[in-house]
């Protein structure tokens, strides 16, 4: 049998094609070129999230405060613009902010040797705090930059936020797959006392990792705000780990790290705008949204488990003793 | 049998004197300890040098000093004849030293091509892209000179140990490594595949590859090495020549006191049947009877994959049987579950001390209670103090070299760790104690030890023991008879006294015996 890389793209693909042939039946709206738009432009934000956070994940690690750190991210992003600052600085300063908590985040984890489960629901707590300080009130975006970036679509179909995401997608896949830095992520997740062995720094790979899972979650935030314009902490985040979570694993990346791709985390994600664009076209309550989606994880979860269970039965007829 | 015989002209002996490696009077103190005093290693170009040593005798702390792990309190290094002080793994890769370890350091999420050049920077193109063409190209390469055959695109996950460590080698050999320390290189290996393995060592070797060779074997030291270091407590105590000196002589200079008889165990008087096996069956294996007698070591030999583990486990309890029943002490077992063998008195030791032995985090107390604690009870809740007492017995029964009992297990060497886990089922005085390799991965000295346990239980207590291993030289030395396993059917039993270890081999290989008519069957 020929082998190499496994791909479970499959899963989360098959899912979302059938979730979306089954909302074209339920609701003959569904299908329609505004409405593809629309979960085009819905799909951004959880999408680029859900990068950031399978960058963790691949370590081996795991991050809840990505929501709380958007809060934040978003409160700074509708303070700067408030001070009329041009809208590249803002990006930038955003970007550069973003890499800074990361980076902490992964100090935190790293040289302190806690675990991330427990830094970074510190941290969650931590930020949203500061980002609920830093606003009282809410910061309404109004320039025309910002605006654009929202709504504005290429060549009058494709939405910019989803090439937003398109673009995060692309260069996190290349990074990951043809860079000396991508390979030592996996090689981190994979086996990391194999990676201390060849020669690999453990501890400032998972640092950078942070630092550049913080920086998507800025470009995310800026998209949040140029979507939404009401900029209130308190509104922003707080069930995010979830729906992240779900894409993750729909996407099929393992929790114990080092598996998993992009295009896999891509699906995930489509997936689930379709799921809830769906379920609120077909006007089903939250509930619904919330309840399928349990089921879904647990669908997915149960193939690939299935998958790695045949293989590894395959693989047991010889070596019996490990 | 002198191996130097099968491939003369490796090195003439004139020119022996030029040394790739001198380490010199290396120290090594940490807090509160002096590990290594004095110590050195020399190693000729172009030899096999072995290193051995008890546990802790600072083996594993002279390499880690080479190879840039640790830093040294003093002392020189010389390799190459240049003096160097590597600060970091990469830097003494660079140099030409590859370090082989003990745990294969497989990537299962990477292919073979990756695991040999992973995070190399010769690799990396135009902006910083991995060219991974010429990388898979230069993986064939590298397996084809070694005469290997794995597809570079298969993943580390579904390479046999065997194939894992070839990938491992290969990654050596496209570092141009020119010292390549191996660190107990066949612990996971099965004991067949070894020969194979030493072929390949021998053929690195006359292409003019140095290697340091660690392990506990010294069967395996006196087959492959030119020279032995023997190290105790931090210091050398001697160099030899494999040639001139017996394993005798350098297991008593290891240990530095004369070891009693290695194999200490005499046959015992059976006196009825314990456990009565009948026909039987589970996943890999089949039609198994037999029967245990009350104060007998039974052997089970068998290489890997004929079986042995998944009966061993079965009769444990932790597969179940598709057929066939236990029977103990003329009782019939009806529940094959684990907690109802136990409650039987039936006491496993697996083959996977780390993985299924003991539990990492807890302290030896807790781990030798985890069983037996709840037969000392006060009322309904647990007598801590009875237990304790329970516990420092067998500690010091089994002399476990620990702090104290609340010493967190994973501190321990291998051998303390194993009688960990032996005194954890001795507390609860099991009728069978299943032994899985009981000595893998155990030193010297615990060796003894636990060979001179296992006699004194048989005579002691009225247990009979099943001894699993793949190790010849222990089943012959230790049991009173022994099961021979091939492809999951016990092929012979036979009673060890007088049985020669050819014999075994060839039997466990599936080899048929010529029906001679002083054939020593049983039962």
């Amino acid at each position: 049998m020929k082998s190499g890389r496994r791909s479970h793209e499959w899963a989360p693909l098959l899912s979302m094609i059938l979730l979306f042939l089954l909302f074209t039946l339920i609701t003959p709206r569904f299908a329609g070129l505004g409405n593809i738009k629309m979960i085009g432009k819905q799909v951004a934000i959880n999408g680029i999230l859900g990068v950031s956070l399978f960058l963790i994940v691949l370590t081996g690690g795991i991050d809840i405060s990505i929501g709380s750190t958007l809060s934040l991210l978003c409160v700074l992003t509708g303070f700067l613009e408030s001070k009329k600052i041009p809208f590249a600085i803002v990006f930038l300063q955003v970007l550069i902010c973003g890499a800074v908590v990361g980076y902490l985040k992964g100090v935190l984890v790293t040289k302190i040797k806690l675990p991330d489960l427990i830094v970074t629901l510190a941290a969650k707590n931590l930020i949203r705090g500061i980002a609920l300080m830093f606003s009282v009130q809410a910061y309404i975006i109004t320039s025309p930059a910002m605006l654009s970036l929202g709504s504005g679509q290429l060549a009058g179909v494709i939405p910019v936020p989803f090439l937003c995401f398109a673009a995060v997608a692309a260069i996190t896949a290349v990074i990951l797959g043809k860079t000396r830095f991508g390979r030592r992520i996996y090689a981190v997740g994979g086996n990391s006392e194999a990676a201390v062995q060849a020669g690999i720094d453990v501890g400032r790979t998972k640092r950078s990792v942070y630092a550049f899972s913080g920086i998507l979650i800025g470009v995310a935030a800026i998209l949040y705000s140029s979507l939404y314009q009401n900029i209130l902490a308190s509104k922003i985040g707080s069930d995010t780990v979830n729906t992240l979570l779900a894409v993750v694993l729909l996407g099929g990346a393992s929790m114990s790290g080092g598996r998993g791709r992009v295009l896999g985390i891509v699906f995930g994600a489509l997936t689930m705008a379709v799921l809830n664009n769906g379920m609120i076209l077909a006007r089903s309550t939250d509930y619904w949204v919330t309840a399928l989606t349990g089921i879904l994880i647990l669908l997915s979860m149960l193939v690939q488990f299935l998958q790695s269970s045949a293989v590894f039965r395959k693989k047991l007829g010889g070596e019996k003793d490990r | 049998m002198r191996r130097r015989l099968d491939w003369p002209g490796k090195k003439g002996e004139g020119t022996l004197a030029e040394y790739i490696l001198q380490m010199k009077d290396i120290d090594k103190t940490f807090p509160g300890a002096t590990v290594l005093n004095h110590a050195g290693l020399d190693v000729r170009q172009g030899e096999i040098m072995g290193l051995i040593g008890e546990n802790g005798a600072g083996k594993s702390t002279l390499l880690k000093i080479l190879t840039g792990l640790y830093t040294r309190t003093s002392g020189t290094i010389l390799f190459k004849g240049r003096e160097v002080t590597y600060a970091s793994i990469e830097e003494s890769a660079d140099d030409g030293i590859a370090f082989m370890h003990q745990e294969l350091n497989i990537f299962p999420n990477m292919t073979v091509t990756e695991n040999i050049f992973l995070d190399r920077k010769d690799y990396v193109g135009k902006f910083g892209m991995i060219q991974k063409k010429r990388m898979e190209e230069d993986a064939r390469k590298v397996l084809e000179t070694l005469g290997v055959e794995i597809d570079v695109n298969r993943m580390g996950s579904e390479l046999s140990i065997h194939e894992q460590q070839m990938v491992e080698i290969a990654k050596a050999m496209s570092m141009n490594a020119e010292l390549i320390i191996m660190d107990e290189p066949t612990a996971a290996l099965p004991e067949n595949e070894v020969e194979i393995f030493f072929q390949f060592i021998r053929k690195l070797n006359r292409r003019g590859i140095t290697i340091i060779y660690v392990s506990h074997k010294m069967v395996e030291i006196e087959a492959i090495c030119d020279r032995v270091t023997i190290l105790r407590n931090g210091t050398v105590v001697d160099v030899v020549n494999v040639g001139e000196t017996t394993v005798e002589q350098m297991v008593n200079k290891m240990v530095g006191r004369q070891l009693d008889e290695y194999y200490v165990h005499t046959p015992t008087k059976n006196d009825g049947v314990l456990l009565r096996v009948s026909d039987f069956n589970g996943e890999n294996f089949e039609q198994v009877s037999f029967e245990l007698m009350k104060s007998e070591v039974l052997g089970i030999y068998g290489l890997a994959g004929s079986g042995t583990l998944e009966l061993a486990e079965t009769l444990f309890g932790y597969r179940k049987p598709t057929r066939g029943g236990v029977t103990l002490n003329g009782q019939a077992i009806k529940k094959t579950d684990i907690p109802n063998m136990v409650k039987n008195g039936i006491a496993y030791v697996p083959l996977n001390r780390k993985k299924d032995g003991f539990v990492r985090d807890m302290s030896v107390f807790e781990n030798i209670s985890m069983v037996g604690c709840g037969s000392y009870r006060k009322g309904i809740f647990v007598d801590w103090a009875k237990n304790r007492d329970i516990c420092d017995k067998y500690m010091e029964a089994l002399s476990i070299k620990a702090v104290s009992r609340d010493t967190h297990v994973n501190l321990l060497s291998g051998g303390n760790q194993q009688k960990v886990v032996l005194s954890k089922w001795l507390s609860i005085h099991p009728k069978v104690l299943i032994l899985n390799e009981p000595t893998r991965g155990v030193d010297v000295g615990a060796k003894a030890e636990i060979y001179n346990l296992i006699d004194r239980l048989v005579k002691t207590e009225e247990l009979g023991i099943l001894l699993i291993s793949s190790e010849a030289p222990e089943v012959l030395g230790m049991t009173d008879r022994v099961m021979i396993m091939h492809k999951g059917r016990i092929c012979a039993t036979l009673k060890t006294e007088g049985l020669q270890q050819e014999r075994l081999l060839k039997l466990a290989s599936g080899g048929k015996e010529e029906q001679s008519e002083e054939r020593q069957e049983i039962t």
